[in-house]
């Protein structure tokens, strides 16, 4: 399955945002989301239960995606990118610009667990 | 009674699945009809395959596709020929006090169909033909006309009960003396809303504007860029009407909204309104809205709600009629919510635009195929609160709308019950529920599939099962 520890970079990526990096010129950039591998270090899964515990699951995912900022960093230095926020959200996510090389390249660190074209979002359309 | 052309699988040795010859619906249908009855089908038979044209120009091409199209219809002669002969035999054997099984050409042979009546017995031999592709109904077809909608009527029955009819439908009246969802944080990801409406009066807990960049922006008083989003509030935690009627499935969950379709959105602005909700400490995530294309990696920031934070995401399946779906709807971790209307009668049925498909997850296996929607829910003719908008007869605060966008505050109302009626239910537990007690009208054997998914919900039902 996609996503998981084993997976190769290739699935790391949708088909349809590889096939948008694919008709990238050289040097063209595009904008991303990085989902940081984070783990689920509280083995909370799927339990409800107290804000303190949320919270307490909040400061473990930021906290697990900090080596992971780190390598995003190096990577996206050498593709020219930038990562567009300062830390990780809560969900383990980051958004980047890089060019289709710097994409493909993020894909092969251990810490990425999915990259996301930052594609628009809008109200489902009326019912015709 | 099974006339269905079963293909051996090959899911295991990676070969393509060859889909069935009969559809199961008319397979159900021929199943009504009994052994010995008939009805009219339409035999798609394989065309003997030719090279492609190469032409160029308008002129030439409509002389050459007309020249095909008759070298085609003479090459279908044969093929529908022997079908025939050998479809007169299964006809004089056929035991039907109706008379022989009468079988006809279309037209000019154009096409590579016939019509036939058929009986269960003699379309299951028909399927065993390896020229045949496909037997469908000859289904009756008409013009698809606006159907006029008696608002006045629902209005004074809504009245008269003292809720909407999606709420009578669900039966969640009757449930509130259990719970009306108290201290259930339900989060609302859409176009904003008027959190001052009377009907939503002390249900806003907290309120945020994401603008594409990313930025959490706060505001003094919560606003709706449109109606959308007020409306989806109304129906999980509004109140009731001037004249009475209960429009919300839990009165008492807290509403936590952020604007994430406030001008120019993309996933960015999503992500964030979700690390947002996670933040206020939300149970439920509802979302109607979608992305223009299928992603499914999306579903990775599911299953971190759900296994990592205990959320419950639901969202709308779409409203681009059978076999299609949208993003994120179809993601297999999000409780997927189509839309069910009330008919004459007071029979429900699927809307016609509610979306419905199944899809192959990549790296899944050949038959790990998810199944979309998981359940509906009343999503045509839903009366909800809208901003306040001034017309020509005098200020609207209330209105119908429709859609899938509609049916899914409906599913998140009903597991804010579930869950502020069982505290220690896990998510995963409350998703199941809602699934497995969820009705369908072909029976449990029928589900889940691309219209009903695992059925309507039933909120009594799932409240038992957890």
């Amino acid at each position: 399955m996609a996503g998981t520890s084993q997976s190769a970079p290739s699935e790391k990526i949708g088909s349809r945002f590889a096939e948008v990096l694919g008709r990238l010129g050289p040097g063209q950039k595009i904008r991303a989301i990085v989902l940081l591998r984070t783990g689920n270090s509280l083995g909370t899964t799927g339990r409800r239960g107290s804000s303190h515990r949320r919270q307490a699951a909040i400061v473990a995912s930021r906290r697990a995606s900090e080596p992971g900022l780190r390598e995003i960093d190096r990577i996206l230095e050498r593709h020219k990118g930038t990562r567009l926020a300062t830390h990780a959200d809560v969900l383990g996510s980051i958004p980047v610009e890089t060019t289709a090389a710097g994409v493909s390249a993020l894909a092969g660190s251990e810490h990425v667990k999915a990259i996301l074209e930052d594609q628009q979002i809008s109200l489902l359309s009326s019912p015709r | 009674m099974s006339v269905q052309n079963h293909d051996p699988g090959m899911a295991e040795t990676g070969t393509p699945i060859t889909p069935p010859k009969i559809s199961l619906a008319f397979e159900q249908h021929l199943a009504k009809v009994g052994p010995s009855g008939k009805c009219d089908a339409m035999v798609v038979y394989r065309a003997p395959t030719r090279q492609p044209v190469q032409v160029r120009g308008r002129l030439r091409t409509l002389k050459a596709r007309l020249d095909r199209i008759k070298r085609d219809a003479v090459g279908h002669v044969p093929v529908q020929s022997r079908l025939f002969q050998g479809y007169e035999k299964v006809s004089a054997k056929a035991s039907t006090p109706l008379g022989k099984l009468a079988f006809s050409t279309i037209g000019e042979d154009t096409l590579p169909v016939a019509w036939v009546e058929v009986t269960p017995d003699s379309a299951r031999q028909l399927t065993n033909d390896p020229d045949v592709v496909a037997i469908l109904p000859n289904l009756e077809i008409g013009l698809i006309r606006p159907r006029k909608v008696d608002y006045v009527g629902l209005g004074k029955q809504e009245n008269k009960d003292g809720c909407t009819w999606g709420l009578k439908e669900l039966d969640v009246p009757g449930l509130w003396s259990k719970t009306k969802g108290e201290h259930i944080n339900v989060a609302v990801l859409d176009t904003g809303v008027y959190g001052n409406h009377i009907a939503l009066a002390e249900r806003l807990k907290g309120f945020i504007v994401v603008d594409s960049l990313g930025n959490r922006i706060r505001t003094e008083t919560s606003f709706d860029s449109g109606e959308h989003g007020t409306h989806v509030c109304g129906t999980i935690a509004g109140g009731r009407t001037d004249e009475g009627v209960s429009i919300g499935v839990a009165p008492s969950a807290n509403l936590f909204v952020a604007g994430v379709l406030i001008g120019n959105a993309t996933l960015r602005t999503l992500l964030e309104g979700i690390s947002w909700a996670v933040e206020q400490g939300a149970d439920i995530i509802s979302m109607s809205l979608g992305f223009p294309y299928y992603e499914p990696l999306f579903d990775e920031v599911f299953k971190i709600l759900t296994d990592q934070y205990g959320i419950l995401p639901v969202a709308a399946i779409g409203n681009e009629n059978y076999g299609n779906s949208s993003s994120p709807g179809n993601a297999r971790g999000a409780l997927s919510i189509g839309a069910v209307e009330k008919l004459p009668g007071g029979k429900v049925d699927v809307a016609f635009f509610s979306s419905g498909a199944s899809l192959v997850f990549p790296g899944a296996g050949p038959s790990d195929i998810v199944t979309k929607p998981d359940v509906v829910a009343p999503g045509v003719q839903v009366y909800s609160c809208i901003p306040p908008s001034k017309k020509p007869d005098g200020t609207h605060e209330y209105a119908y709308m429709d859609g899938t966008s509609m049916a899914t505050p409906h599913a998140a109302g009903v597991a804010a019950l579930l869950m502020a009626a069982k505290p220690t239910a896990p998510v995963s537990a409350i998703m199941e529920a809602m699934k497995d007690t969820a009705k369908h009208p072909g029976g449990a054997a029928r589900r889940p599939d691309n219209r009903w998914g695992w059925g309507m919900l039933r909120p009594w039902e799932a409240l038992k099962a957890l």
